[in-house]
Protein backbone atom coordinates (compact mmCIF):
# COMPACT_ATOMS: atom_id res chain seq x y z
CA UNK A 1 0.00 0.00 0.00
CA UNK A 2 1.36 2.98 -1.13
CA UNK A 3 -0.14 7.04 -0.83
CA UNK A 4 0.54 9.53 -2.98
CA UNK A 5 0.76 12.77 -1.77
CA UNK A 6 0.16 15.48 -4.91
CA UNK A 7 2.70 18.03 -5.19
CA UNK A 8 0.90 21.00 -6.64
CA UNK A 9 3.49 23.50 -5.11
CA UNK A 10 0.51 24.80 -2.45
CA UNK A 11 0.56 22.53 -0.19
CA UNK A 12 3.44 21.33 2.57
CA UNK A 13 4.35 17.61 1.48
CA UNK A 14 7.13 17.38 3.63
CA UNK A 15 5.73 17.45 6.92
CA UNK A 16 3.40 15.00 5.44
CA UNK A 17 6.22 12.71 4.49
CA UNK A 18 8.11 12.79 7.45
CA UNK A 19 4.74 11.67 9.40
CA UNK A 20 3.91 9.06 7.41
CA UNK A 21 7.84 7.72 7.65
CA UNK A 22 7.52 8.29 11.58
CA UNK A 23 4.00 6.29 11.13
CA UNK A 24 5.59 3.80 9.06
CA UNK A 25 3.26 4.25 5.73
CA UNK A 26 5.11 4.04 2.46
CA UNK A 27 4.57 7.13 -0.03
CA UNK A 28 5.64 9.61 -2.27
CA UNK A 29 5.39 13.03 -3.51
CA UNK A 30 4.50 13.49 -7.36
CA UNK A 31 2.87 16.10 -9.96
CA UNK A 32 2.82 13.53 -12.39
CA UNK A 33 -0.36 12.44 -12.98
CA UNK A 34 0.37 8.38 -14.19
CA UNK A 35 2.46 7.96 -10.96
CA UNK A 36 -0.49 9.56 -8.69
CA UNK A 37 -2.90 7.29 -10.90
CA UNK A 38 -0.71 4.28 -9.75
CA UNK A 39 -0.70 4.81 -6.07
CA UNK A 40 -3.71 2.96 -3.53
CA UNK A 41 -4.87 6.24 -1.83
CA UNK A 42 -4.02 10.10 -2.20
CA UNK A 43 -3.38 12.90 0.04
CA UNK A 44 -4.12 16.48 -1.11
CA UNK A 45 -2.00 19.10 1.04
CA UNK A 46 -2.24 22.53 1.35
CA UNK A 47 -1.02 25.58 2.52
CA UNK A 48 -2.21 28.67 0.44
CA UNK A 49 -4.82 30.07 -1.08
CA UNK A 50 -7.62 29.05 -2.44
CA UNK A 51 -7.36 30.10 -6.10
CA UNK A 52 -3.92 29.91 -6.71
CA UNK A 53 -4.56 26.23 -5.05
CA UNK A 54 -7.54 25.14 -7.27
CA UNK A 55 -5.57 27.20 -10.43
CA UNK A 56 -2.64 24.53 -10.02
CA UNK A 57 -4.59 22.16 -9.92
CA UNK A 58 -6.80 23.23 -12.81
CA UNK A 59 -3.82 23.47 -15.20
CA UNK A 60 -1.65 20.38 -14.55
CA UNK A 61 -5.08 18.46 -15.01
CA UNK A 62 -4.92 16.98 -11.53
CA UNK A 63 -8.26 17.87 -10.96
CA UNK A 64 -9.31 16.14 -14.18
CA UNK A 65 -7.71 12.75 -12.67
CA UNK A 66 -8.99 13.48 -9.06
CA UNK A 67 -12.66 13.84 -10.58
CA UNK A 68 -12.27 10.61 -12.50
CA UNK A 69 -10.70 8.40 -10.21
CA UNK A 70 -11.73 9.96 -6.92
CA UNK A 71 -14.76 10.97 -7.57
CA UNK A 72 -16.33 8.56 -10.33
CA UNK A 73 -13.67 6.09 -8.92
CA UNK A 74 -12.94 4.54 -5.60
CA UNK A 75 -9.57 5.88 -5.10
CA UNK A 76 -9.59 7.00 -1.26
CA UNK A 77 -8.50 10.70 -0.92
CA UNK A 78 -7.48 12.48 2.07
CA UNK A 79 -7.52 16.48 2.08
CA UNK A 80 -5.74 18.30 4.70
CA UNK A 81 -6.42 21.77 5.60
CA UNK A 82 -7.09 23.64 2.28
CA UNK A 83 -7.14 20.62 0.70
CA UNK A 84 -10.35 20.31 2.49
CA UNK A 85 -11.25 23.43 1.60
CA UNK A 86 -10.73 22.27 -1.97
CA UNK A 87 -13.26 19.86 -1.96
CA UNK A 88 -16.21 22.16 -1.43
CA UNK A 89 -18.27 24.21 -4.38
CA UNK A 90 -16.21 27.40 -3.53
CA UNK A 91 -14.36 29.53 -1.21
CA UNK A 92 -15.04 33.40 -0.05
CA UNK A 93 -11.00 33.33 -0.31
CA UNK A 94 -11.36 33.78 -3.94
CA UNK A 95 -13.18 33.86 -7.16
CA UNK A 96 -12.57 29.90 -8.55
CA UNK A 97 -14.42 26.73 -8.52
CA UNK A 98 -13.49 24.05 -6.26
CA UNK A 99 -13.73 20.43 -6.89
CA UNK A 100 -17.30 20.98 -5.97
CA UNK A 101 -17.48 17.08 -4.37
CA UNK A 102 -18.86 18.46 -0.95
CA UNK A 103 -22.17 20.07 -1.19
CA UNK A 104 -20.21 23.57 1.41
CA UNK A 105 -18.60 26.58 0.53
CA UNK A 106 -15.42 27.66 2.78
CA UNK A 107 -15.75 31.61 4.61
CA UNK A 108 -13.94 33.44 6.78
CA UNK A 109 -14.03 33.80 10.44
CA UNK A 110 -15.41 37.12 11.79
CA UNK A 111 -12.74 38.37 13.81
CA UNK A 112 -14.01 39.80 17.22
CA UNK A 113 -11.94 41.27 19.87
CA UNK A 114 -11.39 37.64 21.67
CA UNK A 115 -11.65 35.86 18.37
CA UNK A 116 -8.36 36.72 16.24
CA UNK A 117 -8.27 35.27 12.63
CA UNK A 118 -6.43 33.07 11.80
CA UNK A 119 -7.55 30.40 14.45
CA UNK A 120 -4.11 28.93 15.69
CA UNK A 121 -3.27 26.37 17.76
CA UNK A 122 -4.58 22.92 19.24
CA UNK A 123 -7.97 22.17 19.47
CA UNK A 124 -11.24 19.89 20.20
CA UNK A 125 -12.16 17.88 17.90
CA UNK A 126 -15.28 16.32 18.57
CA UNK A 127 -16.65 13.22 16.84
CA UNK A 128 -19.77 11.10 15.93
CA UNK A 129 -19.04 7.31 16.36
CA UNK A 130 -19.10 6.34 13.05
CA UNK A 131 -16.10 7.94 11.91
CA UNK A 132 -13.31 5.83 10.37
CA UNK A 133 -10.50 8.42 10.74
CA UNK A 134 -10.98 8.83 14.31
CA UNK A 135 -10.99 5.03 15.13
CA UNK A 136 -9.67 4.67 18.71
CA UNK A 137 -9.11 8.30 19.11
CA UNK A 138 -11.24 10.09 20.69
CA UNK A 139 -11.58 13.71 23.16
CA UNK A 140 -7.95 14.82 21.96
CA UNK A 141 -6.70 18.27 20.20
CA UNK A 142 -5.34 18.49 17.12
CA UNK A 143 -3.57 21.79 15.53
CA UNK A 144 -5.12 23.93 13.65
CA UNK A 145 -4.13 27.34 11.35
CA UNK A 146 -6.87 28.63 8.90
CA UNK A 147 -8.56 31.80 8.44
CA UNK A 148 -11.06 30.35 6.54
CA UNK A 149 -13.69 27.32 7.66
CA UNK A 150 -16.48 24.99 6.38
CA UNK A 151 -20.05 25.66 8.26
CA UNK A 152 -22.57 22.97 9.68
CA UNK A 153 -25.29 21.79 7.37
CA UNK A 154 -23.09 19.52 4.91
CA UNK A 155 -24.40 16.02 3.97
CA UNK A 156 -21.77 12.93 4.51
CA UNK A 157 -20.96 9.89 6.61
CA UNK A 158 -19.40 11.47 8.97
CA UNK A 159 -18.52 14.67 10.29
CA UNK A 160 -16.49 16.74 12.75
CA UNK A 161 -17.08 19.99 14.78
CA UNK A 162 -14.79 22.11 16.87
CA UNK A 163 -15.59 25.54 18.15
CA UNK A 164 -13.65 28.63 17.58
CA UNK A 165 -16.61 31.98 18.27
CA UNK A 166 -18.80 29.35 15.78
CA UNK A 167 -19.02 25.57 15.55
CA UNK A 168 -17.71 25.02 12.70
CA UNK A 169 -16.61 21.44 10.76
CA UNK A 170 -13.55 20.19 11.27
CA UNK A 171 -13.98 16.67 9.29
CA UNK A 172 -15.91 14.92 6.48
CA UNK A 173 -16.41 11.68 5.57
CA UNK A 174 -18.19 10.90 2.65
CA UNK A 175 -17.65 7.21 0.77
CA UNK A 176 -13.93 7.19 -0.51
CA UNK A 177 -13.40 11.14 0.50
CA UNK A 178 -12.00 12.52 3.95
CA UNK A 179 -11.11 16.16 4.76
CA UNK A 180 -9.79 17.46 8.01
CA UNK A 181 -9.42 20.84 8.73
CA UNK A 182 -6.33 20.54 10.93
CA UNK A 183 -3.01 19.34 10.39
CA UNK A 184 -3.11 15.98 11.57
CA UNK A 185 1.13 15.92 10.06
CA UNK A 186 1.74 18.23 12.46
CA UNK A 187 -0.23 16.79 15.50
CA UNK A 188 1.95 14.61 16.96
CA UNK A 189 1.21 10.91 17.88
CA UNK A 190 -3.19 12.21 17.49
CA UNK A 191 -2.14 13.00 14.01
CA UNK A 192 0.06 9.58 13.39
CA UNK A 193 -3.00 7.35 14.79
CA UNK A 194 -5.01 9.39 12.39
CA UNK A 195 -3.21 9.31 9.50
CA UNK A 196 -2.24 4.94 9.95
CA UNK A 197 -6.33 4.74 10.12
CA UNK A 198 -6.73 6.59 6.62
CA UNK A 199 -4.42 4.14 5.79
CA UNK A 200 -5.77 1.42 6.98
CA UNK A 201 -9.90 2.08 7.09
CA UNK A 202 -10.00 3.62 3.86
CA UNK B 1 -11.54 24.72 23.31
CA UNK B 2 -8.56 26.05 22.15
CA UNK B 3 -5.54 25.21 24.18
CA UNK B 4 -3.48 28.04 25.66
CA UNK B 5 -0.14 27.99 23.62
CA UNK B 6 2.73 28.28 25.25
CA UNK B 7 5.44 27.67 23.03
CA UNK B 8 9.15 27.40 23.55
CA UNK B 9 11.51 29.59 21.50
CA UNK B 10 15.22 28.79 20.66
CA UNK B 11 17.78 30.69 19.40
CA UNK B 12 20.20 29.64 16.29
CA UNK B 13 23.11 31.03 15.49
CA UNK B 14 25.80 29.34 13.24
CA UNK B 15 24.47 26.11 13.54
CA UNK B 16 24.25 26.06 17.13
CA UNK B 17 21.68 26.67 19.55
CA UNK B 18 22.41 29.82 22.27
CA UNK B 19 20.29 32.13 24.49
CA UNK B 20 20.56 35.60 24.84
CA UNK B 21 20.30 38.04 27.22
CA UNK B 22 18.78 41.34 26.21
CA UNK B 23 19.67 40.15 23.04
CA UNK B 24 23.28 39.80 23.98
CA UNK B 25 25.45 37.83 26.22
CA UNK B 26 24.89 34.92 24.13
CA UNK B 27 25.00 31.15 26.25
CA UNK B 28 25.37 28.17 24.20
CA UNK B 29 22.84 25.45 24.97
CA UNK B 30 23.46 22.48 22.86
CA UNK B 31 22.72 21.28 19.68
CA UNK B 32 19.83 22.15 17.57
CA UNK B 33 18.33 18.76 16.57
CA UNK B 34 19.11 16.78 19.41
CA UNK B 35 17.49 19.99 21.60
CA UNK B 36 14.12 19.69 18.98
CA UNK B 37 14.00 16.04 19.70
CA UNK B 38 14.01 16.59 23.29
CA UNK B 39 11.24 18.76 23.28
CA UNK B 40 9.51 16.88 20.76
CA UNK B 41 9.29 13.76 22.68
CA UNK B 42 8.03 16.26 25.78
CA UNK B 43 4.96 16.88 23.99
CA UNK B 44 5.50 20.91 23.12
CA UNK B 45 2.40 21.90 21.61
CA UNK B 46 4.58 24.52 18.58
CA UNK B 47 8.37 25.37 18.04
CA UNK B 48 9.87 28.21 17.12
CA UNK B 49 13.33 28.72 15.57
CA UNK B 50 14.93 31.78 14.70
CA UNK B 51 18.42 32.11 13.60
CA UNK B 52 19.99 35.28 15.07
CA UNK B 53 23.23 34.92 12.83
CA UNK B 54 21.97 35.47 9.44
CA UNK B 55 20.85 38.28 10.20
CA UNK B 56 24.12 39.68 11.13
CA UNK B 57 26.48 38.01 8.44
CA UNK B 58 23.63 38.37 6.04
CA UNK B 59 23.58 34.59 5.14
CA UNK B 60 20.88 32.58 3.64
CA UNK B 61 19.00 30.30 5.67
CA UNK B 62 20.76 27.01 6.84
CA UNK B 63 18.26 25.44 4.78
CA UNK B 64 20.29 21.19 5.45
CA UNK B 65 20.25 22.03 9.20
CA UNK B 66 16.35 23.29 8.87
CA UNK B 67 15.20 20.16 7.18
CA UNK B 68 17.23 18.11 9.75
CA UNK B 69 15.76 20.16 12.61
CA UNK B 70 12.11 19.66 10.85
CA UNK B 71 12.27 16.27 10.08
CA UNK B 72 12.47 15.65 14.26
CA UNK B 73 9.59 18.51 15.28
CA UNK B 74 6.17 16.47 14.98
CA UNK B 75 4.01 19.54 15.75
CA UNK B 76 4.40 23.28 13.98
CA UNK B 77 7.75 24.43 13.21
CA UNK B 78 7.75 28.48 12.65
CA UNK B 79 11.66 29.49 11.51
CA UNK B 80 12.72 32.95 11.07
CA UNK B 81 16.42 34.16 10.10
CA UNK B 82 17.92 35.62 6.81
CA UNK B 83 14.76 34.65 4.29
CA UNK B 84 14.85 38.27 2.22
CA UNK B 85 13.12 37.08 -0.69
CA UNK B 86 10.44 34.81 -1.99
CA UNK B 87 12.87 32.09 -3.34
CA UNK B 88 14.31 31.98 0.14
CA UNK B 89 10.69 31.80 1.75
CA UNK B 90 10.23 28.61 -1.09
CA UNK B 91 13.12 26.94 -0.21
CA UNK B 92 11.99 27.41 3.32
CA UNK B 93 8.38 25.72 3.41
CA UNK B 94 10.27 23.56 1.33
CA UNK B 95 12.17 22.36 3.74
CA UNK B 96 8.86 20.96 6.12
CA UNK B 97 8.37 24.31 7.90
CA UNK B 98 4.80 25.42 8.14
CA UNK B 99 5.40 29.17 9.01
CA UNK B 100 8.01 31.54 8.08
CA UNK B 101 8.73 34.44 10.20
CA UNK B 102 9.87 37.75 9.08
CA UNK B 103 11.77 40.67 10.89
CA UNK B 104 14.50 42.92 9.83
CA UNK B 105 12.87 42.11 5.96
CA UNK B 106 9.24 42.66 7.15
CA UNK B 107 10.66 46.77 7.53
CA UNK B 108 12.79 46.70 4.92
CA UNK B 109 10.73 45.12 2.49
CA UNK B 110 7.29 45.19 3.21
CA UNK B 111 5.86 43.81 0.02
CA UNK B 112 7.42 40.19 0.39
CA UNK B 113 4.85 39.60 3.79
CA UNK B 114 1.92 40.25 0.56
CA UNK B 115 3.93 38.16 -1.93
CA UNK B 116 4.45 35.35 0.12
CA UNK B 117 0.52 35.60 1.84
CA UNK B 118 -0.66 35.71 -1.90
CA UNK B 119 1.04 31.70 -2.16
CA UNK B 120 1.03 30.21 1.09
CA UNK B 121 -1.95 32.02 3.13
CA UNK B 122 -1.45 34.70 5.82
CA UNK B 123 -1.81 31.71 8.44
CA UNK B 124 2.09 30.82 7.04
CA UNK B 125 3.41 34.86 7.44
CA UNK B 126 4.57 35.19 10.60
CA UNK B 127 6.29 38.73 11.86
CA UNK B 128 8.24 39.28 14.32
CA UNK B 129 8.63 42.94 15.80
CA UNK B 130 11.58 43.51 18.69
CA UNK B 131 10.50 46.19 20.73
CA UNK B 132 11.95 48.75 23.05
CA UNK B 133 10.42 51.28 25.52
CA UNK B 134 11.86 54.61 25.17
CA UNK B 135 11.88 57.16 28.24
CA UNK B 136 8.44 58.50 27.43
CA UNK B 137 7.00 55.17 27.76
CA UNK B 138 6.58 54.60 24.02
CA UNK B 139 7.21 51.66 22.09
CA UNK B 140 9.26 51.67 19.09
CA UNK B 141 10.13 49.11 16.74
CA UNK B 142 13.85 47.63 16.13
CA UNK B 143 15.46 45.57 13.38
CA UNK B 144 19.05 44.59 13.03
CA UNK B 145 18.67 42.12 15.92
CA UNK B 146 17.71 45.33 17.92
CA UNK B 147 20.64 47.76 16.83
CA UNK B 148 18.65 49.89 14.73
CA UNK B 149 15.50 51.33 15.56
CA UNK B 150 13.05 52.29 13.14
CA UNK B 151 11.34 54.95 15.01
CA UNK B 152 8.01 53.63 14.05
CA UNK B 153 5.64 53.03 17.32
CA UNK B 154 4.60 49.37 18.02
CA UNK B 155 1.11 49.39 16.92
CA UNK B 156 1.60 51.48 13.60
CA UNK B 157 4.24 48.59 12.85
CA UNK B 158 1.25 46.05 14.06
CA UNK B 159 -1.32 47.54 12.24
CA UNK B 160 0.89 47.64 8.94
CA UNK B 161 1.99 44.60 9.18
CA UNK B 162 -1.79 42.84 9.47
CA UNK B 163 -2.84 45.01 6.26
CA UNK B 164 0.42 43.66 4.14
CA UNK B 165 -0.85 39.93 5.34
CA UNK B 166 0.86 38.80 8.32
CA UNK B 167 -1.12 36.00 9.90
CA UNK B 168 0.46 36.24 13.67
CA UNK B 169 2.61 38.87 15.28
CA UNK B 170 5.72 38.27 17.64
CA UNK B 171 6.34 41.24 20.15
CA UNK B 172 9.58 40.80 21.44
CA UNK B 173 10.23 42.83 24.56
CA UNK B 174 13.97 43.43 23.98
CA UNK B 175 14.95 44.82 27.42
CA UNK B 176 13.18 41.52 29.23
CA UNK B 177 14.60 39.01 26.76
CA UNK B 178 16.53 36.59 29.22
CA UNK B 179 16.05 38.50 32.06
CA UNK B 180 12.49 37.02 33.82
CA UNK B 181 11.72 40.12 34.76
CA UNK B 182 8.06 39.13 33.57
CA UNK B 183 5.79 40.01 30.42
CA UNK B 184 4.89 43.93 28.85
CA UNK B 185 1.30 43.44 30.12
CA UNK B 186 0.63 47.24 28.70
CA UNK B 187 2.23 46.52 25.50
CA UNK B 188 0.14 43.35 24.70
CA UNK B 189 -2.70 44.78 25.67
CA UNK B 190 -2.20 48.07 23.69
CA UNK B 191 -1.17 45.86 20.63
CA UNK B 192 -3.86 42.94 20.82
CA UNK B 193 -6.85 45.83 21.01
CA UNK B 194 -5.12 47.35 17.67
CA UNK B 195 -5.09 43.99 15.31
CA UNK B 196 -6.97 41.09 14.83
CA UNK B 197 -4.58 38.80 14.06
CA UNK B 198 -2.95 36.44 16.79
CA UNK B 199 -0.32 38.29 19.49
CA UNK B 200 2.55 36.17 20.41
CA UNK B 201 3.90 37.33 23.49
CA UNK B 202 7.54 37.23 24.13
CA UNK B 203 10.80 38.22 26.27
CA UNK B 204 11.18 38.02 29.82
CA UNK B 205 8.40 35.07 31.01
CA UNK B 206 8.90 34.35 34.66
CA UNK B 207 7.77 30.78 34.96
CA UNK B 208 4.92 28.76 33.42
CA UNK B 209 2.06 31.34 35.46
CA UNK B 210 3.30 34.27 34.45
CA UNK B 211 3.10 33.13 30.64
CA UNK B 212 -0.39 31.80 31.55
CA UNK B 213 -1.33 35.50 32.68
CA UNK B 214 -0.17 36.94 29.81
CA UNK B 215 -3.23 35.51 27.82
CA UNK B 216 -5.70 37.51 29.72
CA UNK B 217 -4.39 40.35 28.48
CA UNK B 218 -4.96 39.50 25.11
CA UNK B 219 -1.83 37.52 23.85
CA UNK B 220 -2.89 34.49 22.10
CA UNK B 221 -0.29 32.67 22.47
CA UNK B 222 3.13 33.09 24.93
CA UNK B 223 6.13 32.19 23.46
CA UNK B 224 9.45 31.89 26.38
CA UNK B 225 13.17 30.61 25.68
CA UNK B 226 14.93 30.70 29.21
CA UNK B 227 12.67 28.48 31.19
CA UNK B 228 12.48 26.03 29.35
CA UNK B 229 16.16 26.06 29.08
CA UNK B 230 17.55 26.82 32.37
CA UNK B 231 17.03 25.37 35.89
CA UNK B 232 18.33 26.53 39.50
CA UNK B 233 19.44 29.69 40.44
CA UNK B 234 23.13 28.89 38.65
CA UNK B 235 20.79 28.67 35.47
CA UNK B 236 22.32 25.25 34.50
CA UNK B 237 20.95 24.29 30.99
CA UNK B 238 18.20 22.10 31.38
CA UNK B 239 16.14 21.46 28.46
CA UNK B 240 12.11 20.93 29.70
CA UNK B 241 8.97 21.29 28.98
CA UNK B 242 6.61 21.15 32.20
CA UNK B 243 3.26 21.07 30.52
CA UNK B 244 1.05 18.34 28.79
CA UNK B 245 -0.53 21.04 26.04
CA UNK B 246 -2.10 18.90 23.76
CA UNK B 247 -3.09 15.96 25.68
Amino acid sequence: MRIGIINYNAGNPVSIVNALRKAGIACFVSSDLEELTAADKLILPGIGCFDAAMAALNTNGITAMLDEHVKNGSKPLLGICLGMQLLATGSGEGACKGLGWVNCTAKRFDSKPDIKVPHVGWNHVNSCKESKLLDGIRNVTFYFSHSYYIAAGVEADALYDTEYGVRFISGIEKDNIAGVQFHPEKSATAGLLLLKNFANNF
Amino acid sequence: MLQPRLIPILLLQNGRLVKTVCFKDHVYIGDPANTVRILNDKNIPELILLDIGSTTNKQEPAYTLISKIAAECSVPLTYGGGIRTLESARKVFDCGIEKICLNTAAYQTPQLISEIASIYGTQSVVVCADVRKDKKGVYEVYISNGRKNTRITAGKYATKMEQLGCGELILQLIDHDGTFAGYDEVLVNQISAMVNIPIIACGGATNVDNMHKILSYGASAAAAGSIFLFSGKHKAVLVSYPFQAHL
